[in-house]
């Protein structure tokens, strides 16, 4: 009987319960600075109003200023609670997210054995949740969405935060700033943190369009602005960048046409990528071209590729589709003998021992037998056709 | 990669899915090569039984137009690529037992028949697939499936569930004793389940009133019935990505020490450690010689020796030189036969 190993299962799939707890936080934080932010400044408006009450009792007051003023405050505060309102709402998602997560990493604390039918559900639901990852990955948005929904999956997958990527992707895609900048504002402590030069790379790039489009005036002044702070890491590239105000757009002089090409904007677009990644602590690779890689490696075996050696159940004899894939795979590691009987698949072992026929074949003693009950105690040879006693049979010891 | 998945879509009875799977790669995949889409033997063996097929890319065009028609059409197509990729599977089985007569017509045919089956299993009702388990049983016998039993199983807790507690007895009778040999506790079980039948869920019993039961059963009968016709029993890309959560923690694990050792992984072109897989997921018979403990392979194939034991050619014709003529006899490493390395046999596995 083979353990699960539940602690490694676990690490892997830590980006899967961490996105909506990150998503938690983040939000929480929000709903941390509105109502500070609009508290004080409601508390600050009842303070004018009860000075503005106090200095009344002298006889000096406009109560027409403070009725104004109070009417600000309960409309902040009218603002904030809806505010909040949507806040919770979403932290409520989030937290039934985490929820079903979790609670799907517990089924497998009580599965100890690879074998149970127990596993094979989990592992299928691990299947589905780790092909909606990859199909919105590649940008499959709909067959993600669809598949989410039919396999009853919608809280153990993160639909919108791609749908959020693709569409700054896309915008990048089409040469357009405006919405990864702001992306890069959302999460700038945390894009600091990780010291990301991407927000940087972005104001470089709309420098270099102002610059290509020969508004040099508007460049400079947008330097000056938005370039500068970068100053203390980044001040070769500033420089770099200056240099090109004198170069043309189409320049032969080699780094300023390379800083002219567009394909900066697919760099900025895997950078945008690999840095949102991070951030939701996602894998950079699709979980599900890990796992088939090395689950076809462990399946792996120079049998495969030879002709009359395939197993129909076997996924890496499969040579058009996963065989092709796990062509350039290394080879499973064995220490140990297993012998498959080829006519039962049935693993051969003291209890169905192996059996040599006198031409070397080796299928197991179950099969063999059947196969003689059938024919009158003679069998033949499914491989090479030789007919023979199962009397004539030889038990085979491999180790 | 994609076509892996569309058939794993397919297999699984997702149409819609593996349609809107296609529709959005299609747009991709189109611009590159067709042939890389289509499998290899589809137009050639197919044409003589289906004229009317297209190739996959240009029906994409013809989806907008009668959404009926079309819906059929759709699912025609997936059949056939699902038949296609068996019929490829197949033709690259030398020695396939199962199957082998079946025209690919048939096949698609067999595929319909399985589809329908599913949708009534999806709806809750047992009786295509009761018919198709009872007509194969020999068969499916033979595997040990549990299949007929569970089906069985599954319509009895209809009954009780619909309070039917006559009717639950009835079918109870009527079909439980064919099963007691190998499913008596089961059956103990469910039968004490009608002492609860008003409170199912809270008793002891709730766990066979799950829904999870509907599930697997269309899962288990899928994998019987295409197992019968000759096709891998599981979705390929299930069982490899299964195999690789079994064994992915043993990776990882192996490139930290690895790390902390600064070594590096020598041979690139294997694994370095083995992955303790379950009984179900061997497909090969995998020979390590107990003396050099090397794989066999082509050039050092597994001899047997006459007491039975069996090691590498290599490791027997080392053994061999100790003695000084490769006529003359030597031990065992086993047992305590003697025999010459000349009259050693080469075995097959």
């Amino acid at each position: 009987m083979l353990k699960v190993n539940q602690d490694g299962l676990l690490a892997l799939e830590q980006p899967f319960v961490k996105v909506p707890y990150e998503q938690l936080k983040k939000s929480f934080r929000t709903a941390q600075k509105h109502t500070e932010r609009d508290l004080a400044s409601a508390a600050t408006a009842v303070n004018n109003v009860l000075k503005s009450v106090e200095l009344q009792e002298s006889g000096s007051a406009n109560e027409e200023e403070m009725s104004k003023q109070l009417d600000g405050a309960i409309a902040k505060l009218q603002s904030l609670k809806r505010k909040l309102g949507d806040v919770t709402q979403q932290q409520s998602t989030y937290l039934s997210r985490s929820k079903a997560r979790l609670d799907h990493f517990n089924e497998l604390s009580s599965i100890t054995s690879i074998e149970m039918p127990e596993f094979q559900r989990w592992s299928r639901i691990r299947l589905n949740r780790i092909l909606v990852d990859y199909l919105l990955r590649k940008g499959l948005n709909e067959t993600a969405k669809l598949l989410a929904h039919t396999s009853d999956i919608e809280q153990m997958v993160d639909v919108e935060l791609f749908a959020q990527s693709s569409r700054i992707e896309e915008a990048l895609a089409k040469h357009s700033c405006t919405e990864c900048l702001q992306w890069c504002l959302d999460n700038k402590s945390n894009l600091r943190k990780m010291k990301s030069t991407l927000e940087f790379n972005l104001r470089l790039q709309e420098f270099i369009e102002m610059v290509q489009a020969a508004k040099m005036m508007e460049a400079l002044q947008y330097a000056r602005k938005h370039l500068t702070p970068w100053a203390e890491t980044h001040l070769k590239q500033i420089q770099q960048a200056m240099g090109l105000l004198a170069f043309k757009p189409d320049t032969q002089c080699a780094p300023y046409k390379q800083l002219y090409d567009s394909s900066r904007w697919n760099q900025l677009i895997t950078e945008f990528r690999a840095d949102n990644f991070a951030l939701c602590s996602l894998t950079s690779q699709p979980l599900l071209a890990v796992t088939l890689q090395t689950g076809l490696s462990a399946l792996k075996t120079p049998m495969c590729y030879q002709h009359l050696n395939r197993n129909i159940n076997c996924p890496v004899c499969a040579t058009d589709t996963l065989g092709f894939l796990a062509e350039k795979l290394p080879l499973s590691h064995h220490v140990n003998s297993t012998l498959v009987c080829r006519i039962s698949n049935a693993i051969m072992n003291e209890n169905n021992p192996p059996m040599a026929l006198p031409n070397g074949m080796v299928y197991s003693y179950n099969a063999l037998a059947d196969l003689a009950r059938k024919n009158d105690g003679e069998i033949k040879c499914p491989r090479t056709g030789l007919k023979c006693k199962f009397t004539d049979l030889k038990k085979v010891y491999i180790s | 990669m994609d076509k892996t998945i569309a058939l794993h879509f397919i297999r699984e009875g997702h149409f819609e899915l593996a349609e809107s799977f296609m529709r959005e790669v299609g747009m991709q995949i189109s611009q590159m090569e067709p042939d890389v889409y289509l499998p290899q033997s589809m137009s050639a063996s197919w044409d003589g039984a289906n004229g009317s097929e297209k190739p996959i890319h240009e029906d994409g065009d013809q989806q907008l137009d009668g959404a009926e028609q079309s819906m059929n059409e759709d699912l025609d197509r997936d059949i056939d690529m699902l038949a296609a990729s068996m019929t490829v599977e197949q033709s690259a089985n030398g020695n396939l037992q199962v199957g082998e007569h079946l025209t690919p017509w048939q096949v698609k045919e067999e595929f319909r028949e399985m589809y329908r089956i599913v949708e009534e299993l999806k709806e809750g009702r047992v009786t295509g697939a009761l018919i198709w388990a009872q007509s194969h049983r020999e068969a499916l016998r033979k595997k040990e499936s549990n299949l007929e039993f569970n089906l069985h199983n599954l319509q009895y807790m209809t009954y009780l569930q619909a309070n039917q507690t006559l009717d639950a007895l009835l079918y109870a009778r009527r079909w439980f004793p064919d099963f007691t040999a190998r499913h008596l506790p089961e059956i103990q079980r469910l039968l004490a389940a009608i002492c609860f039948t008003d409170r199912l869920a809270t008793s002891p019993y709730a766990d066979l009133v799950s829904n999870i039961h509907w599930q697997d059963i269309q899962h288990d009968f899928t994998k019987e019935f295409c197992s019968l016709l000759g096709m891998s029993a599981e979705s390929p890309l299930f069982v490899s990505v299964m195999v690789g959560t079994i064994a992915l923690p043993t990776i990882i694990k192996m490139a930290t020490i690895m790390k902390d050792k600064k070594t590096e992984w020598s041979q690139q072109d294997e694994l370095p450690v083995e992955i303790p897989l379950p009984e179900n997921l061997r497909y090969h018979s995998i020979f390590a010689c107990p003396v050099s403990k090397e794989q066999a392979t082509e050039e050092n194939p597994p001899m047997m020796m006459p007491c039975g034991h069996v090691i590498c050619k290599e490791s027997l014709s080392k053994l061999g030189k100790g003695s000084r003529r490769n006529s003359s006899k030597f031990k065992c490493p086993y047992c305590p036969s003697e025999s010459t390395p000349n009259q050693a046999v080469r075995v097959y596995f």
